[in-house]
């Protein structure tokens, strides 16, 4: 029988499949699976990277809850946004007046504040005479001074309107008397490098004799704004008053002859924003 | 278990050649997943195409081959040269069968120096314990001297049945349900007669008188060429009519007391079956009965009633071109559509045959396992496309977790940077309500009640202040600062200041405030009230514990001038606890700005406008 052209075609389809399934297997098959395999390393990798991102150091993490990733992250802007919010709120509060603001901003000159202290005292001693509070000296000794140590002499100015403001708010809430005063500045602090400490703190120290109900409207006073005070039905106060906090209170009764009468030892801080 | 015997290619293709005298009739035909098709008839017409020497048949029969593409042969052997007839025999074993019927061909056929081919297939009888086979054979002579004459000895061979044979296999295709049927071939020499009895071969003959046989006669009446005889007699109703030619007619006649003499004689022989000779359907089929007038003639002068080949009765059958029943009959047979199939294949070409076909079986598996390989192969890649493409999705969504961790920690630090330079003023703040609040709550506690604070101070600045001396004799700390005098009140300027000297009483001082009273009833009633005014402060959720202060602790801090002697109490206020009073010691962020204790509702900048009016706690 003859060896035709057809059978020999015929024969040679199936050696031909042969070689293409192995050619196949070789050069596409077995690289897609090494290829496939390849990625178990950097998958590996950085799975653990992630596990240890999370779980703090912990690499064989077996399960990632990966929409506790996203929904951590949107938790975490929507805390920004609620900081923003009460950061705005806190700003504004904490706002000083804007005489006092370009004070601040302007190059410090002595001469400058010593005029305005000088101005001050007798602004305010006048002002306690007319309303009767008795001024003991040891108040005016208190006032913030300017030293060759003060390195962020620009603090003076707010300091000098917080007295202002605290002394003549208790002027208007009649104390009888006060005793003592002091700004214990951190003047002698280098200025602030980071965010932390664009915040800065100004404390006063007063001493005061008042009825309880007299000390007790300033308390209420002290962290509220003028129109806020208005607002509350409390004694006036001066429109630029800056908003006080209490951070020590001690509140003590003085003589029997007198029930009414506490002395009160207070430390009120107010806070100064640094751009 | 996977029979390789009853394995057969999906697609085969088989020519059957019916070689005749005149001409040689072609057919391919295919089975296409057990559907038959016809690919292509064709007929060769010997004298037209000027084929007169055998060399000639045989190289023009190659050329054709080869143009067909040589596909497995499917021979029809002349019915003259087999016989084919029933035989029966008593019940034996299947084993002895064969060995029965080649016992009966060789008496059948008589003297030969040439062996018998044989093949049978067993026939439905009705006599009780015997057993009927239609069974036909020939000289294996004849039938290599057939397969030399075309010239296909090389080819592949498939087949080889008679005329009968096929005539039967392509019947029944064409009329399954017909049972009984007298087959008349008139071919150009040959005529060959099939008896079919319940749709099986029952008798076959031929006899020499055909299609030439009128021809010559015709050429004896009109006493012209054999060509104008043949031409004449395609063309004219020599038996009827105008144009009837006696001695034509003549010679029809002898053909037809010839066809009924074979068929007499089987009748005769067949005494049961004779009653109902008319039951079977007479069909012609063969290029003699191309013959004008020649089908009519037969049924008014002789009786027979001849009808044409039938068509197929179901539609999507496969009909063979006219002429090409017999080929078709071969072809059916070579690719198993036939029921009783009968193959003269001489041994060599069947072993040949069969290697073929097992090698072809082999090829078949080897095909089918070549592509299970691909499916496997196949599904495999795709598995790993599918793990190719999950796990680099995978390593992005880890890349893009690890992004927003990152971006997160990035916001955290942020968040607590930005928190912790407002802290201060938070702090303040709430520690400025609280303190409001203090005061209001102590004021609302002097109602209708008979007793009144003497001291209120806040926990820092208190415990910033020296013990009171719990024994007369103990000294004051000689380092102590603000060492307080007995039975004198403390300087109240030092609590501010000496904090940071004493870390003992900072350790006590949480965020709250100290009250001290004076309660100037009996002892039982004092009692009552004490506890009736901390339980009320208790309730509050300002603080986070409310209690006496242990005599240990106490400060000096009133005056004595303004208590009453064993009358004198000192209450702990602690307040309830907040985030803002240390910083966050976590770079997590806060849940939410600024939550308190669990007693106190959150407030993310308390306003000092919360504290309630009234606020005189210290008057008589």
């Amino acid at each position: 029988m003859k060896f035709r052209f057809q059978e020999y075609r015929r024969r040679i389809i199936l050696p031909l499949a042969g070689l293409a399934l192995a050619a196949y297997y070789l050069l596409v098959f077995l690289p897609l699976g090494r290829r496939a395999e390849s990625l178990d390393s950097p998958l590996q990798k950085a799975w653990e990277k992630l596990g240890a991102s999370l779980e703090a150091g912990q690499t064989n993490v077996s399960a990632i809850d990966f929409l506790r990733i996203t929904n951590q992250i949107n938790e975490t802007r929507q805390a920004l946004g609620v900081l923003e919010t009460a950061k705005k709120q806190a700003t504004a509060r904490i706002q000083w007046d804007p005489s006092v603001r370009a004070r601040m901003n302007a190059p410090f000159q002595l001469v400058e504040y010593q005029n305005e202290l000088g101005k001050e005292i007798d602004d305010l001693s006048s002002l306690a005479k007319t309303q009767k509070v008795v001024i003991e000296p040891a108040v005016f000794a208190g006032f913030p001074e300017h030293t060759g140590e003060v390195r962020q002499p620009s603090l003076l100015w707010p300091a000098l309107a917080a007295i202002d403001g605290l002394l003549r708010t208790a002027f208007e809430c009649h104390v009888s008397t006060i005793h003592s005063l002091e700004a214990p500045l951190g003047l002698t602090n280098a200025p602030p490098t980071n965010a932390l400490e664009r915040l800065a703190e100004i404390p006063l120290e007063i001493e005061f004799t008042a009825s309880a109900t007299n000390a007790t409207r300033l308390l209420r006073c002290l962290p509220l704004r003028a129109e806020e005070i208005r607002a509350a039905g409390l004694p006036e106060a001066p429109p630029e008053k800056p908003v006080l906090f209490v951070d020590r209170l001690i509140v003590r009764k003085q003589a029997p002859d007198k029930p009414d009468e506490v002395r009160v030892s207070l430390r009120a801080v107010g806070f100064v924003m640094r751009d | 278990m996977l029979k390789l015997d009853r394995m057969r290619p999906p697609v085969r293709q088989v020519l059957a050649v019916d070689a005749g005298s005149r001409c040689i009739k072609l057919m391919l035909a295919e089975s296409d997943f057990g559907r038959l098709r016809i690919r292509k008839e064709e007929l060769i017409d010997l004298q037209a195409e000027g084929l007169v020497a055998a060399d000639e048949i045989k190289a023009h029969l190659q050329a054709m081959l080869e143009e067909y593409g040589r596909p497995p042969l499917a021979l029809v052997l002349p019915q003259h040269l087999s016989i084919s007839q029933v035989i029966d025999l008593p019940q034996a074993p299947e084993s002895e069968v064969a060995k029965l019927i080649e016992d009966e061909t060789i008496k059948l056929s008589g003297v030969s120096e040439s062996r018998i081919v044989y093949d049978f297939v067993r026939t439905e009888t009705k006599a009780r314990n015997r057993q009927q086979f239609w069974v036909t054979f020939a000289q294996e002579g004849d039938i290599r001297e057939r397969i030399l004459r075309l010239g296909v000895e090389q080819e592949d061979l498939c087949e080889v049945t008679t005329t009968a044979n096929a005539l039967i296999a392509a019947y029944r295709a064409a009329s399954p349900l017909s049972s009984r049927a007298v087959l008349v071939h008139l071919g150009a020499q040959t005529t060959v007669v099939v008896i079919l009895l319940a749709g099986q071969g029952a008798f076959a003959t031929s006899f020499q008188m055909g299609g030439d046989f009128f021809t010559r006669a015709l050429v004896r009446a009109h006493n012209c060429s054999e060509e104008s005889a043949e031409s004449l007699k395609r063309t004219t109703n020599l038996l009827m009519g105008p144009d009837a030619a006696p001695g034509f007619v003549e010679a029809v006649e002898g053909w037809v007391a010839e066809l009924k003499r074979q068929l007499n004689d089987w009748f005769e022989r067949n005494p049961e079956i004779a009653p109902d000779a008319a039951s079977f359907e007479l069909v012609a089929s063969g290029g003699g009965f191309d013959q004008p007038g020649l089908l009519d003639h037969l049924k008014l002068e002789a009786g027979l009633k001849l009808r044409p080949w039938p068509k197929p009765t179901q539609p999507e059958a496969v009909s063979p071109a006219k002429g090409f029943e017999v080929a078709f009959g071969a072809a059916l047979q070579a690719l198993g559509h036939s029921a009783q199939p009968v193959s003269l294949l001489p041994d060599d070409y069947r072993t040949v045959w069969r290697k073929r076909v097992l090698q072809q079986r082999l090829e078949l598996a080897s095909l089918a396992l070549a592509v299970v390989c691909l499916l496997v192969l196949a599904l495999g890649t795709w598995h790993q496309v599918s793990l190719l493409h999950r796990k680099d999705a995978l390593l992005k969504k880890v890349l893009a977790a690890q992004d927003a961790v990152e971006a997160n920690d990035a916001l955290t630090a942020d968040l607590l940077t930005e928190y912790e330079g407002l802290r201060p003023v938070f702090a303040a703040q709430q520690n400025t309500v609280d303190t409001l609040q203090t005061l209001a709550l102590l004021e609302e506690s002097r109602s209708n009640r008979s007793l009144w604070y003497v001291t209120l101070a806040d926990q820092q600045s208190y415990f910033s202040l020296p013990p009171v001396p719990l024994v007369a004799t103990n000294k004051p700390p000689a380092t102590n600062a603000a060492a307080a005098v007995p039975g004198q009140p403390a300087p109240v300027s030092a609590a501010f200041t000496a904090l940071s000297g004493h870390p003992t009483n900072t350790a006590l001082a949480k965020p709250g405030y100290i009250a001290e009273l004076s309660i100037p009833e009996d002892a039982e009633s004092a009692r009552r009230m004490m506890s009736s005014v901390v339980n009320d402060l208790k309730e509050q959720p300002l603080f986070s514990k409310v209690d006496l202060l242990s005599a240990d602790l106490r400060r000096d801090l009133a005056d004595p001038a303004v208590t009453l002697p064993g009358e004198h109490r000192v209450l702990a206020m602690d307040f309830a606890a907040t985030e803002f009073q240390q910083p966050t010691p976590s770079r997590k962020p806060p849940s939410s700005l600024p939550p308190r204790g669990p007693k106190r509702p959150a407030r993310a900048a308390p306003s000092p406008t919360d504290a309630g009016d009234g606020l005189a706690p210290i008057s008589p």
